[in-house]
């Protein structure tokens, strides 16, 4: 209806317009400077109706979806979703807590296991120690610092491959 | 002529407002059903989506539950598991320490091999997922332990002479 009545007014614009142009042909001015006034004041509520319509228009889309997003069956949908995403939280949860207790379980027992490495490679270099303490007087002086150090070495590195083989080459170095 | 053109317009505008209405008279108690079927729609909506959500909010504290005591139950095997590591771990200390106190001339690095040798065997066990060849890994420990065992029995009654625990040895060269 505002529509129209817009439309109307821009028509009755461009009629007052095409007076207002006749009536200069026809050297009527201060009645044609009237008319002209008159055609821009109806030009301008034309425009200004359309603009209220716009607004009004905006406004109305925003408030029929604030009422369609609060209404009961929306709220309630929304309400149903919520819960099937707190279903697949826990279950994310669930598994995430089973994976982190694995973890925790897996590093004690890695640092038992270490503190047990530690332990028997300690024992070992000091049998070792004790081995070439035996054989000193059967080494010279430089093997033995050498053998030594090398048992230190690896005692620190926990190389226990490294200090078997050690072993074997003092038992080897004492036979002779 | 411009009235009748007028005039024209004004009638060809007049007679679709009263077909509108006429239309509108003819189908009102189609619309006015309508509505009514639309409005228990919405309504019967509303309560399926209720009921839904309901009972997904029970099967919600179900899982809660569920997961909690599943969790829980996972701690205390985790707990369980460690704990019985660190015992399995103390019994290789042990065996270790019985095998050096039959042969108390036995070098330090084959009593190490020896331990490294069943705590390598443990840790297969322990890494093991499948059962079944966990079991059969289990087995093979016990089997490696009870031959330390009994190597560092016939030494100390005197059955075996040998200088080194022979049987364990072999027993880690074939495995």
């Amino acid at each position: 209806m505002l529509i129209r009545v817009a439309l109307g007014l821009f028509a009755s614009c461009l009629a007052v317009f095409l007076l207002a142009k006749l009536l200069l042909a026809f050297t009527f001015f201060i009645v044609a400077a009237f008319a002209i006034k008159f055609a821009v004041f109806l030009l301008f509520g034309a425009f200004f109706l359309l603009v209220m319509i716009a607004i009004f228009g905006v406004i109305n889309n925003l408030f029929q979806a604030l009422k369609k997003y609060f209404s009961t069956s929306e709220r309630e949908y929304r309400r149903v979703t919520f819960m099937k995403n707190q279903q697949v939280n826990a279950h994310r949860l669930f598994y995430f807590q089973r994976l982190q207790l694995t973890y925790f379980k897996e590093r004690q027992r890695k640092k038992a296991l270490e503190k047990d490495d530690y332990a028997q490679i300690t024992a070992l270099g000091a049998a070792i120690e004790l081995d070439l303490q035996r054989s000193k007087p059967l080494l010279s002086k430089a093997v033995f610092r050498q053998l030594k150090r090398k048992n230190r070495l690896y005692r620190m590195q926990q190389n226990a491959k490294a200090l078997l083989e050690l072993h074997h080459q003092i038992a080897t170095l004492t036979d002779k | 002529m411009l009235k009748n053109w007028l005039l024209g317009i004004v009638d060809t505008l007049q007679s679709l407002k009263s077909a509108n209405l006429k239309w509108n008279n003819e189908n009102q108690e189609h619309q006015a059903a309508l509505k009514h079927s639309r409005v228990l729609a919405e309504r019967a909506l509303v309560a399926e989506l209720k009921k839904r959500s309901r009972q997904l909010k029970h099967e919600l504290t179900i899982l809660q539950t569920q997961h909690s005591a599943e969790l829980l139950m996972f701690k205390t095997k985790c707990k369980q598991d460690v704990k019985d590591y660190k015992q399995y771990l103390e019994s290789l200390d042990q065996l270790k320490d019985s095998i050096q106190s039959s042969y108390t001339h036995l070098p330090e690095a084959v009593a190490f091999t020896i331990h490294h040798h069943a705590k390598y065997l443990l840790n297969e066990m322990w890494e093991t997922t499948e059962f079944e060849e966990k079991m059969r890994r289990e087995i093979q420990l016990i089997r490696f332990m009870s031959t330390v065992h009994e190597d560092a029995r016939l030494y100390l009654e005197g059955k075996n002479k040998e200088v080194l625990p022979e049987r364990t040895l072999k027993f880690i060269e074939k495995s």
